[in-house]
């Protein structure tokens, strides 16, 4: 596919695959999957880039990654492009050699005095260009220095170009896990809850990292409904790999409750510590957790508190009751026990659960949870409003801990 | 940054004192210390809370893996002199129950 093949590319394997005409190639998918095509030009990789102008005082450098027959910078400094023909570029030549290339002085050589960029602005002469490759070895892309003169590259230099592609390399492979975990959690999200008669629902999660180890889930079996708000020691990636298993464990054990093979909801937590509490001793961590089943119809909420301590009932006089329980968070102790507690919600109070990152954030809740939670429902007008004032403070302020707040509101009647 | 003192009472216990606050960047230094004084044979340790002026969940975390290495030792690990910060979490959690306070260092054993 190339009119003009680079130097040596036609006596090296075409690794990239890109041959093929129909279907993504291995680079393709790789690089979709890291979510760098199709993406303005990335800056995350600009440091790298800064660094090898610096380190031979070269006037260009780039980060590039080719998908088939387009090349695209995603760092370029010292020149100003986002794209173009991958045909175009040395670049494609590291590709298609996957190995270094070092072109001294381009005019001296017939298969790049022809380049554009040789041929015309900005006269390119010299180039040093590594391959940056995922993690399964495919070639993705190039970092490279560009000279508008001739140049020698020593084997040095070429030891230390390699360098910079491995810390390259690193940026990529880390920063796609950042977004594939934050990409993940998002779609752990519950789902929209469907409206119920009679009631008004929100409930939000603000992580201080990219992920979160604080959980929401919501669920409905019949005309019963499943909440919970669960937080894990710690916080960051860790700290939502092992929430991740706890909520499972919940989920799969209340949903006995629904057909009718458990009857007590402490039970059920029990039954799902048993799943969980090995990892969570392996890991030295506990979750504290509001698990809840409610029957809309009746307003009556069976709950269990499991070292979780932050659930307040703001009534319609503006007074407030913070649920109190005797249980321990899981993952504690082996042989711990959970009660199931009753709550009636009358029409026109409030239920509002959160995670202790809410005491950072919220004015005065330090010293008096209950007080702060029913001021601010005093302040909101219903469910909607109480999460979206605690999603602006705290996004306002730098916070140490993830904050989530769940709400329901029984409706007084008109 | 939370400063862990170590010592040694004169009735054999070990006394942890982590000043400052206790969290994420500092609860692994207090497993640590609580884990060193067992594996040197001083598994009746108590953890002194009262220069402590903050606890996080990590730092719960780190109070509830030294009592769980002091049990398996044979000891046990109790806590003196919280804070009101660190009264109140405790109390919230419940983990007083595993954890209970006690009013001073000499009272813990």
């Amino acid at each position: 596919m190339h009119d003009t093949p680079p130097i040596a590319a036609s006596d090296v394997l075409d690794v990239s695959g890109d041959s093929v005409d129909t279907g993504p190639t291995a680079a393709t998918i790789s690089l979709a999957a890291l979510g760098l095509l199709d993406e303005p030009v990335q800056s995350r990789f600009d440091r790298y880039a800064e660094l090898a102008r610096t380190i031979w005082g070269a006037p260009i450098s780039t980060v590039t990654m080719i998908d088939r027959d387009r090349a695209y910078f995603t760092s370029c400094l010292g020149l100003d492009l986002t794209d173009m023909a991958a045909d175009a570029t040395f670049c494609s030549s590291v590709v298609h050699a996957a190995a270094p290339v070092v072109v001294p002085d381009a005019l001296e050589d017939a298969a790049y005095r022809a380049l554009p960029a040789v041929a015309g602005e900005p006269y390119i002469r010299f180039y040093a260009g590594h391959p940056v490759r995922d993690r399964w070895g495919t070639v993705l892309g190039t970092i490279c220095i560009y000279d508008v003169r001739p140049r020698t590259f020593s084997e040095h230099d070429a030891a230390v170009l390699a360098q910079l592609a491995t810390c390259v390399e690193d940026e990529l492979d880390a920063s796609s896990d950042r977004d594939l975990a934050e990409r993940v959690q998002q779609a752990l999200q519950p789902q929209r809850v469907p409206p119920v008669a009679g009631y008004s629902f929100a409930a939000r999660t603000v992580a201080t990292g990219l992920v979160a180890g604080d959980a929401l889930d919501h669920a409905t079996w019949g005309t019963g409904h499943y909440l919970l708000l669960a937080d894990v020691m710690g916080k960051g990636t860790a700290a939502a790999i092992l929430m991740a298993s706890v909520r499972t464990a919940l989920r799969a054990r209340v949903a006995d409750l629904a057909t009718g093979s458990a009857d007590d909801l402490g039970q059920v937590v029990m039954s799902a510590r048993d799943l969980v509490q090995h990892d969570l001793e392996a890991a030295g961590s506990f979750v504290t957790a509001f698990v809840a089943w409610a029957d809309p119809v009746e307003g009556r909420v069976r709950y269990v508190d499991a070292g979780h301590g932050l659930s307040v009932v703001v009534h319609r006089d503006g007074r407030w009751t913070t649920l109190r329980s005797d249980d321990l968070p899981l993952g504690i102790d082996a042989h711990a026990g959970w009660t199931e507690q009753t709550l009636e919600l009358a029409a026109g109070e409030t239920f509002v659960c959160f995670s202790d990152g809410l005491l950072d954030v919220l004015p005065d809740a330090e010293s008096d949870p209950g007080r702060a939670v029913a001021d601010l429902v005093a302040r909101s007008a219903g469910p909607e409003d109480v999460v979206r004032r605690v999603g602006d403070l705290a996004l306002a302020v730098p916070t140490r801990d993830d904050v989530t707040v769940l709400v329901v509101q029984r409706e007084a009647p008109s | 940054m939370t400063d862990i003192q170590v010592t040694h009472s004169d009735h054999g216990l070990g006394v942890v004192t982590p000043a400052g606050r206790l969290t994420m960047v500092s609860a692994r230094a207090l497993t640590e210390a609580v884990a060193s004084l067992v594996d040197q044979g001083t598994s009746r340790v108590v953890v002194d809370l009262g220069e402590t002026t903050f606890i996080d969940s990590s730092g719960l975390g780190a109070l509830v893996a030294g009592l769980k290495r002091c049990r398996q030792a044979g000891g046990d690990l109790r806590i003196a002199r919280p804070t009101a910060q660190v009264t109140a979490v405790l109390a919230m959690t419940n983990l007083d129950k595993v954890l209970t306070p006690r009013a001073s260092v000499d009272e813990a054993f």
